[in-house]
């Protein structure tokens, strides 16, 4: 009977089984983590996590700053208020971004959206830009959570344009980034009927800590042009480059001439990388594009701040003497602290890995603890090291395409975490083991797979 | 023609949203009145705002208890910073059950595990859209309804609204105008079967917005068999809980009956939020709660995109364990305080020849304003509607609430009595304004 609901319907129907279905490794990461925290006196047997990308070394700072603050209370912060992020913040957004990204002209307030973090910006954006079945290019590795935003509501497909630590035509850098890789999948892909619509870019890049100059920036811009895609510049670590001297462009400091099509590029930024503060669900669009504002706000209803936080952040983002004085140059030395121990370890555990100058992580290569380099053997060597008290990412998470990396979050505080202690014990544990002689025969994805059957059906799923 | 459409090129679902709001029968606001909000001192030929459902009548007393709670000790704390799990922040879910328990009258107490923290009930309401039905299929909503339910089901999850029409004259066997009866729900039902639609769930809004009316516990009994008939969901929307005014009515939530008298809980799902009932809808927090886990998997990954703050959830909870404050001061307070401002506007509409719908719960009135129209369409209706806001008050059409009769509103009252007695004195106006 036409529209009748099939007696075998599942309670939930094929979205909501796909929704279900749809896991995120870096999700996961986090969740099982959570679940057994290491705490130096109460769990000192717990799961380190330096997994989830997160700053947190400098919320003596940001205490001191917010617990000053004495913003009061009043009537308009118990109401709903403009949808778009109140005027006084997206002024101080505009303000900030202005000085930071080096504008050559004040930012419009009224260009600008504010949701509840940086995913949600690019989900948005997704659903602005694509439909579903339609496709975005990104480079990989990239961030998971890239993959999430336009995979589980709008529906759009990720394509993703492999970049390899081994060098190839054009390339420098390992997994430098080129548009002519990406003129060539492109090409592949819509000869195959792929409908692409935009790409995502994330300039610092995460996982890697690299940091990209004008040039690149204008060759993606141009590429994007030439077959009428959406650009999103995601620069959400825009400020957490911590060494002197690197190169980087901020799309919001290009002259308007040197923009091809501004209808078409967005901007996304966070408080959550820059600002320490993932918990305070900021999240920041730029956008010329009046229509793609205004479909937006059919649903920044659903992912606005709290009025009360938005003052908060309001006035944060205004106190440019004391982020430009006391915040960032403290935040940088401790990172730039951080990043040192982190990679002295991995030296003196002969663990080759990218030095970069942005991010809170490092890109290392684990591929000698590793029977071989498959997907099933990357997974098992992530669960032996949660069994073994750390938590990092492995670059199945980055929806990369080259095995046995892993990223490495070092913005720990260490007195709580011994970076290089916990990475220390773990790194000369493994050695210990894979010294001796049937380590590598032992524990082999098979063995793994056979130890921890439920664990495996789990992340069957993260494994696509 | 949308002219940015070429330039911009958005996604068609992005252009058919615009277009949809574009053409949609919704108050214009710009153009008539633009002259700012309405302020006593600051701003008195501004619009009083009578569309947006908020109870402004409890700020002092949430000021008061804030400022003290938030001020000592220092607020901030690590954890703040960070992010928290996706479900929202335990001591957040424990001190909202704990509330709810009592303000519910729940016969077990609510399992702080079966909640998931929104940034607001619109999302949680959209997030059940997406979850329950797939792209394309439709609930079943009994109309005049809160015409924002149908923009958070069909912006993105591309779900239909199947309207259950009520109506003011009453069918053989109903007792009420604009009674919800489970006929009623099956004859939309039945309709729409027949025109190819693939109906999922049924949503009830409980008190019920705009009509302010509170469901009877045979009323929920025989929709819970209705929807069991046809294997459908049902979403009780329970966001105006606690602001039933009237003396001798009580709320019947969900919460209430027991599971053997629930024909099957796997299909039972509560929305709720601190907008309405606390009167905070700055605050951005509401939950979801379900009693089927593998929906509370779900929706656990679609509010990943719904999280409010954590320091904010963290402040929330703190506030929240006053449950004692809350339910011995505030809630009566708020009560009592709607209760007077329902009955000086009521009075003051009747006396201008306006009855309204005998609701008994809400921040908000069902008006009858049909006398007043130069014909009983939706023409006549926007005129009117046009008349008020020149005479400077917003109110809602009964058309946007896709009701069956012209010429009713719904008008938000929770607000001071000298804003009212204005409010008031400029409806006369434009009644009697040609």
């Amino acid at each position: 009977m036409a529209g009748s609901v099939p007696p075998e319907m599942s309670t939930l129907g094929k979205r909501g089984d796909r929704i279900l279905n749809t896991s995120f490794l870096l999700t996961e990461g986090f969740r099982k983590c959570s679940a057994n925290l290491y705490h130096a006196e109460t769990n000192p047997n717990g799961v380190i996590n330096l997994g989830t990308s997160e700053n947190r070394l400098v919320f003596d700072l940001l205490k001191e700053k917010l617990n000053g603050h004495n913003v009061k209370w009043e009537d308009y912060m118990f109401t709903y208020d403009d949808f778009k992020g109140i005027p006084e913040l997206r002024e101080a957004v505009a303000g900030f971004l202005t000085e930071r990204a080096k504008s050559p002209t004040p930012i419009d307030p009224k260009k600008i959206v504010v949701m509840n973090g940086g995913g949600m910006c690019m989900e948005a954006l997704s659903f602005a830009i694509c439909d579903p079945g339609d496709a975005v290019m990104v480079a990989s590795p990239y961030y998971g959570g890239i993959q999430f935003d336009n995979e589980m509501r709008p529906e759009a497909k990720v394509i993703r344009v492999h970049f390899y630590s081994k060098l190839e035509p054009g390339q420098t850098e390992p997994f430098e980034i080129t548009a002519s890789k990406f003129e060539s999948v492109y090409q592949e892909q819509t000869q195959k009927g792929m409908k692409i619509r935009a790409v995502f870019f994330v300039n610092p890049n995460n996982p890697l800590g690299d940091v990209y100059p004008k040039q690149l920036v204008l060759d993606m811009l141009q590429f994007c042009h030439r077959h009428s895609l959406h650009l999103i510049m995601n620069e959400v670590y825009m400020n957490t480059i911590f060494k002197e001297g690197a190169n980087f462009q901020s799309f919001l400091g290009l002259k308007p001439e040197e923009i091809p099509d501004p209808q078409r590029v967005h901007f996304v930024w966070a408080a959550s990388k820059d600002l320490s503060m993932s918990g305070m669900r900021f999240g920041v669009i730029h956008t010329q594009n009046e229509s793609i504002i205004a479909f937006i706000r059919n649903f920044t209803y659903f992912q606005t701040l709290p009025t009360y936080i938005q003052k908060v952040m309001a006035c944060l983002l205004s106190d440019r003497d004391w982020l430009n004085n006391v915040y960032f140059p403290t935040n940088h030395k401790r990172l730039r602290e951080a990043h040192k121990v982190t990679t002295d370890t991995l030296d003196a555990m002969g663990v080759p890995y990218l030095n970069r100058p942005s991010g809170l992580y490092v890109y290392a290569n684990f591929k000698k603890f590793m029977p071989s380099l498959t997907k099933e053997d990357e997974m098992a060597l992530f669960y032996r090291f949660i069994n073994d008290g750390v938590y990092i990412a492995p670059s199945l998470a980055f929806f990369a395409d080259e095995r046995g990396w892993f990223r490495i979050i070092f913005s720990r505080p260490f007195d709580e975490v011994k970076i290089g202690t916990s990475l220390e014990t773990l790194l000369s544990q493994l050695k210990t083991e894979i010294s001796s002689s049937d380590w590598l025969e032992k524990n082999t994805a098979e063995t793994w797979k056979t130890e921890n059957p439920q664990l495996y059906k789990e992340c069957k799923a993260n494994m696509k | 023609m949308s002219s940015a459409s070429s330039s911009s090129s958005l996604s068609q679902r992005a252009e058919a949203i615009l277009s949809y709001e574009a053409n949609r029968v919704v108050p214009a606001l710009g153009g008539i009145v633009d002259q700012g909000k309405y302020d006593a001192e600051k701003n008195p030929n501004g619009l009083i705002n009578m569309g947006t459902a908020q109870n402004s009548l409890m700020y002092d007393l949430l000021r008061e208890k804030l400022n003290c709670s938030m001020e000592s000790p220092k607020t901030w704390s690590d954890e703040m910073f960070m992010y928290s799990p996706e479900e929202g922040l335990p001591e957040l879910r424990d001190a909202i059950a704990k509330l709810l328990t009592v303000t519910s009258r729940a016969v077990t107490p609510l399992n702080p595990d079966k909640m998931i923290i929104f940034n607001g009930a619109d999302a949680g309401l959209e997030a059940m859209g997406f979850v329950l039905c797939d792209s394309g299929e439709a609930v079943l909503l009994p109309v005049p309804f809160y015409y924002g339910l149908h923009s958070n089901l069909k912006v993105r999850p591309n779900v239909d609204v199947v309207p259950i029409p009520l109506t003011k004259e009453l069918r053989p066997g109903e007792t009420q105008p604009f009674e919800l009866t489970a006929e009623r729900a099956e004859e939309a039902y039945q309709k729409a079967v027949k025109e190819g639609v693939t109906v999922r769930a049924l949503f009830l809004v409980n008190p019920n917005n705009p009509l302010g009316d509170v469901y009877s516990r045979q009323q929920v009994l025989d929709l819970l068999k209705f929807a069991k008939r046809h294997d459908l969901h049902v979403v009780f929307d329970e966001v105006y809980m606690s602001t039933v005014f009237e003396d001798g009515v009580s709320h019947n939530s969900i919460f209430q009956f027991r599971e053997d008298e629930i024909p099957d809980m796997q299909k039972v799902h509560f929305v709720w939020t601190f907008s309405k009932d606390l009167a905070m809808s700055g605050m951005r927090i509401a939950v979801n709660y379900t009693w089927n886990n593998k929906i509370h998997e779900a929706l656990k990954s679609i509010a990943h995109f719904h999280g409010t703050p954590t320091g904010w959830q963290a402040h929330m909870a703190k506030l929240l364990t006053d449950t004692d404050w809350f339910v011995n001061v505030f809630l009566p307070t708020s009560v009592k305080n709607l209760k007077e401002a329902h009955r000086y506007f009521t009075q003051g509409l009747s006396q201008l020849g306006v009855p309204c719908h005998k609701g008994t719960a809400g921040l908000y009135v069902w008006a009858d304003f049909s006398k007043f129209l130069s014909a009983p369409t939706a023409e006549a209706e926007m005129e009117l509607n046009q008349k008020l806001l020149r005479a400077g008050v917003q109110c809602t059409p009964s058309v946007t609430c896709q009701g069956q009769e012209r010429g009713w509103f719904r008008v938000v009252f929770a607000k001071d009595k000298s804003i009212l007695e204005t409010a008031l004195a400029r409806i006369k106006t434009a009644l009697q304004s040609n």
